[in-house]
């Protein structure tokens, strides 16, 4: 390589870097200093102030309380309700399975405000607007696609014979599923909870169309902060938003890239 | 004999009428408009081992399938000792399956694999320790019962695989191609293993394969299976010495086939009938003394034998050359031979023909 070619090489990496890390370092360094504008190159000081005005706020408090609390329930009931959808796509063959498959996909084609908004008038119909049915109504409609296809591309991934090893060894269906079929699919369920776990926790529009102003989750309270609070409060918001999303794919980073799936694969 | 019957050999069998061991009646599998397995029947004496043998798609593992549970037939019956499972689940049926990938589960350690079926069975802790620690002595891998599958070798995922069967005790151990996985030099001595164990525990076993020499080596009777039925079932040697039909003829051992009769040097064509010779019972000799005349090919050096291809004289388009092997032939390229033709086989229309034991032509 020549250092022409070397050289474009580094601008462009450097370029990259600062387009991804950029705004994150933005963000970061506003949490923990006390004034940072145009002209000064440097901040007026550090502080934890905006930090502790987050922590004290009791409406920010009830919205990290009620993120935490609607993310996990959604998680479960999606995955109540849509395991087994995956279980049945990946090993039974019915009646149009193909289109019910792809149809999954029909509330991530429309546009969501216009889904929320028709939505919105079902609900106050049936009395669900402002309570927190609703909310995890709207929250588990955004993770069907996760918690259906990724699992069941895993329960596929478990090869038929070692179900049957383990009916021939006198497991009962049930307790193949639980023994056999569930700890080796389990990875790939791992990551749909994760990323159905994400994608409740950064619901913003429906959450807000439903809950508001009676369940303000951290993703709404966005919406007032930016407004409201001087921007290196929203700064302390966005890294506490952000924080799960970045431990929990850190967590299961080696679940995803190795462990267990593929050591199934390399058995042949 | 025709070549449908289940003649028995009486050395095998000492009683048939036993309800012991495996039977196997009128079983029949249809996928579609295809028939799979044609009313098959197939009897398994106590303690002996039989193979079905044959090529892909003949309805061999379809049967072991059913047999095992895994698929349900469209009629027949399949009885384990006397009692009638076809309407059993694969998990209440006493058989026991060595699955052609293993299927051991990856997520459990060897020992969990084996001792799996006895923690279903409700089975005391300590007594499942020794009983998986017994049966993993006896197919050697008791210093792998901590690793996990994919950390040990396909040899001894095979074993465990097989020590997983074993520790259910089962009535009737199905081995679905156990050793087509393993390279060639480790198949021998693990067939001789798997045979030897078998042996000494008596245990009544099935063993599908497409590979004759798996099937001849480890069976006590081989049953010869083609488009869903069995063409013929008897002993690896009576298999191969006196085949019911140019199917079992071609696909166990090699085999020289001529178009018609062979009558004074010449093959005289007869509509439907072949005449078949083994290369080891076909010899050169001097040019005019045998059978049929031709010249040298090859001499194929095959280790142990050599393997010499002769053109026949003669023209038969398909069938032009013959094949003959000898320890130590005195033969080169391009010299006239004589070819002498001993145990000539003949069938006509794919059935054995009497009087095949004679020499051809004389």
């Amino acid at each position: 390589m020549s250092w022409v070619s070397r050289t474009l090489l580094g601008v462009f990496v450097a370029g990259l870097c600062l387009f991804v890390f950029g705004p994150l370092l933005w963000l970061g360094a506003h949490a923990f200093v006390t004034n940072w504008t145009y002209p000064n190159l440097l901040p007026d000081g550090f502080t934890l102030r905006w930090w502790k005005v987050v922590l004290d706020d009791p409406n920010l408090a009830a919205a990290v309380q009620n993120s935490l609390t609607f993310a996990p329930l959604t998680v479960l009931a999606s995955a109540v309700i849509c395991l087994p959808a995956a279980y049945a796509f990946a090993r039974y063959d019915f009646f149009a399975r193909r289109t019910m498959l792809i149809g999954l996909f029909a509330t991530n084609a429309f546009p969501k405000m216009g889904l929320f908004a028709t939505m919105a008038s079902l609900f106050y119909a049936l009395n669900l607007m402002q309570t927190v049915l609703g909310i995890l109504i709207v929250h588990i409609i955004g993770t069907v696609v996760f918690m259906t296809w990724i699992p069941a591309a895993a329960f596929a991934a478990v090869p038929r014979s070692l179900e049957e090893a383990a009916r021939d060894a006198g497991a009962r269906p049930l307790r193949v599923f639980f023994t056999v079929t569930l700890p080796l699919a389990l990875p790939g369920i791992l990551v749909a909870a994760i990323m159905s776990f994400l994608a409740s926790f950064d619901e913003a529009q429906g959450t807000y169309l439903i809950g508001a102003p009676d369940y303000m989750t951290m993703p709404t309270q966005m919406y007032s902060l930016v407004l409201n609070y001087p921007k290196q409060v929203a700064a302390v918001f966005s890294l506490m938003l952000s924080a799960p999303s970045v431990l929990l794919l850190l967590l299961v980073r080696k679940q995803v890239m190795g462990g267990h799936l593929a050591e199934g694969f390399q058995i042949r | 004999m025709s070549a449908a019957s289940n003649d028995h050999d009486t050395s095998v069998v000492t009683d048939a009428i036993t309800p012991k061991g495996l039977r196997i009646s009128g079983l029949r599998k249809v996928f579609g408009e295809k028939v799979v397995v044609a009313d098959l029947d197939l009897d398994v004496q106590p303690g002996e081992l039989v193979s079905l043998l044959g090529p892909s798609g003949c309805g061999k593992t379809t049967t072991l399938r059913m047999v095992a549970g895994f698929l349900e037939a469209d009629g027949g019956r399949i009885e384990i000792d006397g009692a009638d499972v076809i309407r059993l689940p694969p998990d209440r049926r006493p058989s026991a399956m060595v699955f052609q990938n293993y299927a051991l589960w990856p997520h459990m350690s060897v020992f969990k694999n084996v001792a799996y079926p006895l923690k279903l069975r409700r089975m005391p802790k300590a007594e499942i320790e020794t009983r998986v620690m017994g049966v993993l002595e006896l197919v050697n891998l008791a210093h792998h019962r901590n690793s996990r599958p994919a950390t040990i070798s396909g040899g001894e995922q095979q074993r465990a695989a097989l020590a997983r069967a074993l520790v259910q005790e089962p009535h009737v151990l199905l081995l679905d191609e156990p050793l087509s996985n393993l390279d060639a030099k480790l198949r021998v001595k693990v067939r001789e293993d798997i045979r030897e164990l078998q042996q000494r525990l008596g245990i009544t076993t099935v063993l599908v394969t497409h590979d004759q020499d798996e099937a001849l080596s480890m069976s006590d009777r081989v049953a010869v299976m083609n488009e869903g039925r069995i063409e013929q079932f008897s002993t690896p040697e009576e298999l191969y010495d006196s085949p019911a039909s140019s199917f079992v003829a071609n696909f166990v051992g090699q085999l020289n086939t001529l178009p018609g009769h062979v009558v004074d040097r010449r093959v005289v064509d007869d509509a439907g009938v072949v005449t078949c010779v083994r290369p080891e019972h076909t010899t050169c000799v001097a040019p005019g003394e045998g059978d049929l005349d031709g010249v040298v090919r090859r001499v194929v050096p095959r280790g142990a034998f050599q393997e010499v291809v002769i053109d026949l004289d003669i023209s038969t388009d398909a069938h032009d050359a013959i094949r003959s092997v000898a320890v130590r032939p005195d033969v080169t390229p391009g010299q006239r031979v004589g070819i002498r033709l001993d145990r000539a086989m003949r069938f006509r229309d794919g059935r054995r023909l009497e009087d095949s034991d004679t020499r051809a032509g004389r």
